[in-house]
């Protein structure tokens, strides 16, 4: 039965939670009362709207279409005094009732004033002049008042009173921000962080700032002609903006007899403590002791609120959030996470100061762990520094890294400082304008954007840049794709649960898996190749292979090109022939016209531009097996010459580099494996940029690298391990492969899995057996390498009708030009 | 507001019969749900003057429903929100149980809602 859903509250929490049930399908009739006469808009954009960047229409979430089409009634104005928890009603001011099933508060908070002499008047609320900074009519009141006056004081030098003292200034000329305490911004920064900017906001924007500040009076009578401090000193001024502070809205539920201490208290469900029916989100509840003032949190409680509330996940559970701002404060970089002071005499703490420049940095770190970071003037290291105190991951053992781009890639490209003209995906031509654009058009999840535009579709490298513009674009509220965590688009469920039913069910073939595992048994044509690839690693030669759940370069065992002819790449382990096969490479070239013939970066000849139906007698004159220059699979290992002929060659790279390439020769994976083995550390074969790479080090030891690359990313390889002998590196080769190829997401290279995972865990696992799986590890590798097959050798009689049949040109596609 | 309160509440003096031997309390202590409307018992709370250990016992239609010990010298305070709806035409009453002989004095409040 539809249920009586009644919200008080219409805020950015109440609205938000809405939102979320209503993408749940949950099954009620939604009422919502909220005190302001308007829609929804984002609160966080009134220091913009003061500051004249955003105007009114700029600001809102939800227009009042947006209630309509959703069939919500929205009762804008209308102020709940009272709940009956016994009856399920709520009273109005208005004198309605309005019944309900089930009830959530999202009151927020209000705007605290100190307080200070004649800040009130008894019949206008405050007196002529004096302004918080809350509402749209707050914001609408100052700017009206303020266009016809020239000196503002704003008391409270928290975030809210920057803004406010920032946005002021674009009216009036004369801001001064008064601050009871000793530094600005005193809850996230430390001592020295408040001084640096309070320097900052001083002489770059020339606000005076007075701290320790006790503000006791507001002069004048009819209209304000300034405010007196405790220390006796007069501060001349026409308007005065309160931003002291705010407190949590808990005056109904307090009044309605539901449990309220600071704020409403909730449980873990965000339902009110003692109520079944009653729920409470945002600024005005109270989760385990703690109130929560940003928009994060509010987002995960929504969450939690929506999947408990309409029954999608009635165990979800919400468990408090780890607070971090990053923000512009009134122009100047901020942000704050954590700590802003060490605790304990064991605690790190890492401090760069540069005062001239406006830029203080402060890291606190306890066992390893960022536990707080203070950024102030320079907020290139916010997103990755958060990312690491949210997620609790390991800390670069330099830990300079942490603070400072150290070579490498430059930093992070912020959006708002990139022109909308400027290309962010170099691959697909997709400029920032375009992005913003399908953003503003409603499509606020990055794969969704992706999809429409195609940025980040190419090489992948300008992903990470696509989802800052997204959110940005968004304004912090991109939306998380359900499907971002999935392991392939088309099945509902991250890889362990992935692999766990496929093993429950023993599907084995790609299809079984479309039938068993997705609702209505649609199968997805984007999820194929992955899936194979998953299927084939688990389950080796038990997988049932079917042709169409391949990508052509797997179904042909070439590498399309652009005009539609392929690449053959005979195998030529570790970069090794004979003259014999050389003769024969040339002799088939010749034979077939080969349009060009190429040395690839991985040690091996390209025949390149060869039409399809000609592949298989190719592969039989080579008679050659294929070197996998195609698939997500095992690549190629480079060698160096080693120790043979090599003067400084300490290690026989060329013999190990040759044994780990039959040994993997074609073995499957979430992303393809390129390897090297090098004879010494000069490293003529770039092993500390693959996949996994081998050094030979003096000694007759090996060290072993994984997770670098030199392709679209450049990353050097992390060391896994040192080791005595090559048997001990084909053996740690296959283990490290075989954990990969058992975690990672589909298309996930090592150079990203490697640091997602942290080599301290993977070295745990694949060196140390700390998690007691190598044993299993070693078996599943070794099963894989059993049950290679070479494809070629098929080729006699195509394993589908149309295998080797032309299917061009159905369009004329461009043609490669052949160099003479 | 739609839910009205209804107290059962006073200050009364008694003679214990035996803690096995509840006893009404006094006419006041009685309340009969009106019909077309249902009630909840909220919270209870009891004081006991006494020296020794009591049970007031909140009697549904003549059978217990909820026992409340009081300890000697002592009170209790017990929110009841789950407690089940009352039908109209139930009669809730609070009865008290003491040790035989003793004489002593008990504070009863008894918060109910009727919707």
């Amino acid at each position: 039965m539809t249920q009586r859903l009644v919200v008080i509250g219409n805020g950015m929490a109440g609205a938000r939670t809405v939102e979320e049930i209503l993408a749940r399908n949950g099954d009620f009739t939604v009422t919502m009362f909220g005190d302001e006469p308007y829609g929804n808009y984002n609160r966080i954009m009134l220091s913009n709207l003061l500051a004249g960047v955003e105007s009114e229409e700029g600001i809102y979430l939800n227009d009042l279409a947006w209630y309509q089409d959703n069939g919500i009634t929205l009762n804008a104005g209308v102020r709940i005094e009272r709940i009956d928890r016994f009856a399920k009603m709520v009273y109005a001011t208005d004198g309605t009732a309005t019944p309900y099933d089930k009830l959530i508060i999202a009151t927020g908070s209000y705007s605290w004033t100190p307080p200070i002499k004649n800040i009130h008047n008894p019949k206008r609320g405050f007196h002529q002049g004096v302004f918080a900074f809350r509402t749209l009519d707050d914001t609408r009141g100052m700017i009206r008042y303020a266009r016809d006056h020239e000196r503002a004081v704003v008391i409270g030098g928290g975030l809210l009173g920057l803004e406010a003292a920032r946005g002021l200034q674009n009216h009036l000329s004369d801001v001064t921000l008064l601050h009871a305490m000793g530094h600005l911004m005193e809850r996230q920064l430390d001592e020295k962080a408040g001084h640096m900017l309070q320097a900052s906001v001083e002489n770059k924007l020339g606000i005076k700032v007075i701290t320790n500040a006790m503000t006791t009076e507001i002069l004048g009578k009819d209209r304000v002609t300034g405010v007196k401090l405790a220390d006796g000193t007069v501060i001349p001024c026409d308007v005065v903006v309160v931003a002291a502070g705010i407190r949590p809205s808990t005056q109904v539920a307090a009044d309605s007899g539901l449990t309220v201490e600071r704020g409403i208290v909730v449980d873990d469900q965000m339902r009110v403590q003692d109520e079944d029916d009653i729920y409470s989100v945002g600024e005005c509840a109270q989760h385990r002791g703690n109130l929560y003032g940003l928009v994060a949190p509010l987002w995960d409680q929504a969450k939690v609120l929506a999947d408990h509330i309409t029954g999608r996940d009635t165990e979800a559970a919400y468990t408090g959030s780890k607070l971090s701002t990053k923000l512009k404060v009134a122009g100047i970089d901020v942000a704050s996470m954590g700590l802003i002071a060490p605790e304990t005499d064991d605690d790190e703490v890492i401090i760069y100061n540069e005062p001239k420049k406006g830029v203080y940095k402060q890291l606190i770190i306890r066992e390893g762990a960022l536990v707080g970071a203070i950024l102030v003037g320079d907020n290139s290291k916010a997103a990755s520094l958060i990312q690491s105190f949210d997620r609790v991951q390991a800390l670069p053992e330099e830990r300079a890294e942490l603070l400072f781009d150290i070579g490498g890639p430059a930093g992070e490209v912020k959006p708002e400082d990139m022109p909308d003209d400027a290309q962010v995906c170099n691959c697909n031509g997709v400029s920032k304008g375009a992005i913003c654009g399908v953003v503003n058009a409603g499509c606020k999840t990055v794969s969704g954007v992706m999809d429409k535009t195609r940025a980040g579709k190419g090489c992948g490298t300008c992903k990470p840049l696509v989802q800052r513009i997204v959110e940005w674009a968004a304004g912090g509220e991109a939306e998380e794709d359900p499907a971002a965590s999935w392991y392939v688009p088309g099945v509902p469920m991250p890889k362990p649960e992935l692999m766990a039913a496929i093993r429950k069910y023993e599907l084995k073939s790609v299809s079984a898996v479309f039938d068993k595992l997705v609702a209505g048994g649609e199968h997805d044509a984007k999820s194929k190749m992955g899936l194979a690839s998953l299927l084939k690693m688990m389950w080796a030669d038990q997988y049932v292979d079917e042709r169409d759940a391949r990508f052509i370069n797997d179904r042909v065992h070439g590498n399309i090109q652009k005009d539609g002819t392929f690449s053959v790449v005979p195998q030529m382990k570790g970069g090794v022939t004979t003259p014999a096969e050389l003769k024969r490479i040339a002799e088939v070239a010749e034979r077939y016209n080969v349009p060009m013939v190429k040395l690839t970066g991985g040690q091996r000849i390209d025949l390149l531009g060869i039409p399809k139906e000609q592949l298989p007698a190719i592969w039989a004159d080579l008679d050659i097996p294929s070197g996998y220059a195609y698939a997500k699979s095992f690549r190629t290992v480079k060698t160096c010459v080693g120790s043979d002929f090599c003067r400084f060659g300490v290690g026989d790279s060329t013999a190990l580099g040759i044994a780990i390439e039959e040994r993997f020769q074609g073995l499957e994976g979430p992303g393809k494996m390129k390897l090297a083995v090098t004879g010494c550390p000069r490293n003529c074969a770039e092993a500390y940029v693959k996949d996994l790479g081998v050094v030979a080090i003096d000694g007759g030891k090996w060290e072993i690298y994984v997770g670098g690359a030199a392709g679209a990313h450049i990353r050097k390889g992390d060391l896994l391990a040192t080791v005595d002998s090559a048997e001990e590196v084909i053996r740690l080769t296959g283990r490290f492969l075989q954990y990969y190829r058992e975690n990672a997401n589909w298309l996930e290279r090592t150079y990203a899995w490697v640091p997602r995972v942290g080599i301290e865990k993977i070295r745990a696992v694949v060196v140390d057996d700390a998690e007691g799986i190598a044993e299993a590890l070693d078996a599943a590798i070794e099963e894989a390498v059993q049950a290679y097959k070479d494809p070629w050798k098929e080729r006699a009689v195509p394993a589908t009708p149309g295998q080797f049949r032309t299917s061009l040109p159905l369009t004329v596609l461009p043609q490669v030009p052949v160099r003479s | 507001m739609y839910s009205t309160p209804r107290f059962l509440q006073g200050v009364f003096a008694f003679e214990g019969k035996g803690l096995d031997e509840p006893a009404p309390l006094g006419a006041a202590l009685s309340y009969t749900v009106p019909a077309g409307a249902t009630a909840q018992a909220v919270y209870f709370r009891g004081g006991n003057a006494s020296d020794e250990l009591i049970c007031v016992v909140l009697v549904r239609d003549g059978a217990p429903m909820r026992y409340f010990p009081v300890g000697a010298k002592s009170d209790v305070h017990v929110p009841l929100r789950v407690l089940e709806d009352l039908a109209g035409g139930t009669t809730v009453e609070l009865w008290l149980a003491a040790p035989a002989g003793l004489n002593g004095n008990v504070i009863v409040d008894l918060g109910l809602v009727e919707i």
